[in-house]
């Protein structure tokens, strides 16, 4: 490495954007899509974490951000629950009801693999491409964030553009909860973690159809 | 700058016209396709994959030559790379980096417009229906081969050779990836073809071009691109046309 950090750190973000599309996911059998999501995002964050010539990785917050941090969680899926709710309003359909998932059984496994992924989605998004964008690139902190929320959302493409828009405005929450607790990456992935487990094991018991 | 970049651009044009000119009639081909054949006993429907690509890389060759003779003062050989752990992992992330940003490339292209078709497309590329007539090895070595050269001539000696020129590293990667792009383009057939290899020679040339940057060596720039090229043509292409497998 022979050259200035900031071509090292745009090499970085560009490179490690979009870690679930390594292989179009209509390519990979569905039995094994979550896995491969994991292992591809899983990978690149290792990766991304190693060459990024600074991270927020392993720095820790005070105390009161983790209770921060599990609160968002518990909300954000009420926000993205809510936009879908009023995107279809705006449209003139009437909500009839809430798909939360669209597997009938989630598995001990798939499980495992959500939560891997969003522990992976926060090393890249906020830990290793917000943390490269305000720190190394030196762009103001509003765009860094929005820069962040719309590649996380963006990763979201193929679940259709509601899905899109969905994310980003998590990942709006998400970076503004990094920056807010100084840049401290177990703030939004408690979040992250906490929504995930949330809409896997938890809601689906109340929301029966 | 604008001496050398002249340069690469005309460099960039003579390679295509030795390559693309001589045989752009089908008539022209075919004559070119028996004549070979007859001569040599190679099976006709090798001609082109095989005579087409030792003509574009020693074409590529001499290009590089060339253009390395007009280099500014300052160019230094951008072959030597001494790889550590952290070059060799960037060169990993930069690879899968391609990747992704190309698979996203290719999402937003469905979700703009759903129904379109571009393994067909991609299938439809001349070069890419004549390297699938070949037997497998050859199949991926030889778009392989074209990729290291193209990425030797764009980033090695272009790149570099606009940075030793003057060129900040952004207008070096924006100049050198604009001529590696349009000479990608001209040898597509349909608009979608255009826009999908278009498209993958931009992040192309901007994950190879910062590669190089950074490195300060093309041989990372080239591993991505090879291993690209590659597994592109085999994957994302379907079996050659009947009619062109007969001919």
């Amino acid at each position: 490495m022979s050259t200035p950090t900031p071509f090292l750190s745009a090499l970085v973000v560009l490179s490690s954007a979009f870690p679930t599309q390594v292989l179009p996911v209509g390519s990979v059998p569905a039995r094994v899509r979550l896995l491969f999501v994991a292992g591809a995002a899983t990978v690149m964050a290792g990766l991304a974490w190693y060459v990024a010539p600074a991270t927020g990785v392993l720095r820790l917050p005070a105390i009161a951000w983790y209770g921060d941090g599990i609160l968002f969680g518990l909300g954000a899926p009420g926000i993205e629950v809510g936009l879908g709710a009023l995107w279809a309003r705006l449209r003139g359909s009437r909500v009839a009801r809430i798909a939360l998932h669209q597997q009938a059984s989630v598995t001990a496994l798939g499980v495992i693999a959500a939560v891997v992924t969003a522990i992976a989605e926060e090393v890249l998004f906020r830990g290793v491409g917000l943390h490269l964008l305000e720190t190394v690139l030196h762009w103001p902190a509003l765009a860094a964030v929005a820069m962040s929320a719309l590649v996380y959302g963006l990763n979201h493409l193929w679940f259709g553009g509601l899905t899109v828009a969905q994310k980003v405005v998590s990942g709006l929450g998400f970076g503004a909860l990094y920056d807010l607790s100084g840049h401290s990456l177990l703030v939004p992935l408690l979040a992250h973690v906490v929504q995930k487990l949330l809409v896997l094991l938890v809601l689906p018991q109340l929301v029966k159809p | 700058m604008t001496g050398f970049t002249i340069a690469v651009v005309l460099a960039t044009g003579l390679w295509l016209a030795v390559y693309r000119l001589p045989l752009r009639t089908p008539r022209a081909r075919q004559r070119f396709r028996l004549a070979v054949s007859a001569r040599t006993g190679l099976p006709s429907r090798y001609v082109f994959p095989v005579v087409g690509t030792l003509i574009y890389l020693g074409a590529g060759l001499l290009a590089a030559t060339g253009l390395i003779l007009v280099t500014p003062s300052g160019w230094h050989d951008p072959l030597r790379w001494h790889p550590d752990r952290p070059a060799i992992a960037l060169t990993l992330l930069a690879g899968l980096g391609a990747a992704a940003l190309t698979t996203f490339a290719m999402a937003i292209i469905y979700a703009v417009k759903p129904g379109v078709d571009i393994p067909g497309a991609v299938a439809e590329v001349r070069w890419i229906q004549e390297i699938l007539v070949l037997p497998k090895r050859l199949r991926w070595l030889v778009p392989m081969v074209s990729a290291a050269v193209e990425e030797f001539f764009f980033r090695g000696v272009a790149l570099t050779g606009l940075l030793a020129a003057g060129a900040s590293p952004w207008w070096a990667i924006a100049i050198s990836g604009a001529v590696f792009t349009t000479g990608q383009v001209v040898l597509t057939g349909t608009r979608l073809q255009a826009l999908v290899l278009g498209l993958s020679s931009i992040v192309l040339s901007v994950v190879g071009g910062l590669l190089v940057v950074d490195t300060g060596s093309v041989i990372p720039a080239i591993l991505v691109h090879a291993s690209f090229a590659g597994y592109y043509t085999n994957a994302g292409a379907r079996r050659p046309t009947a009619e062109y497998a007969r001919s």
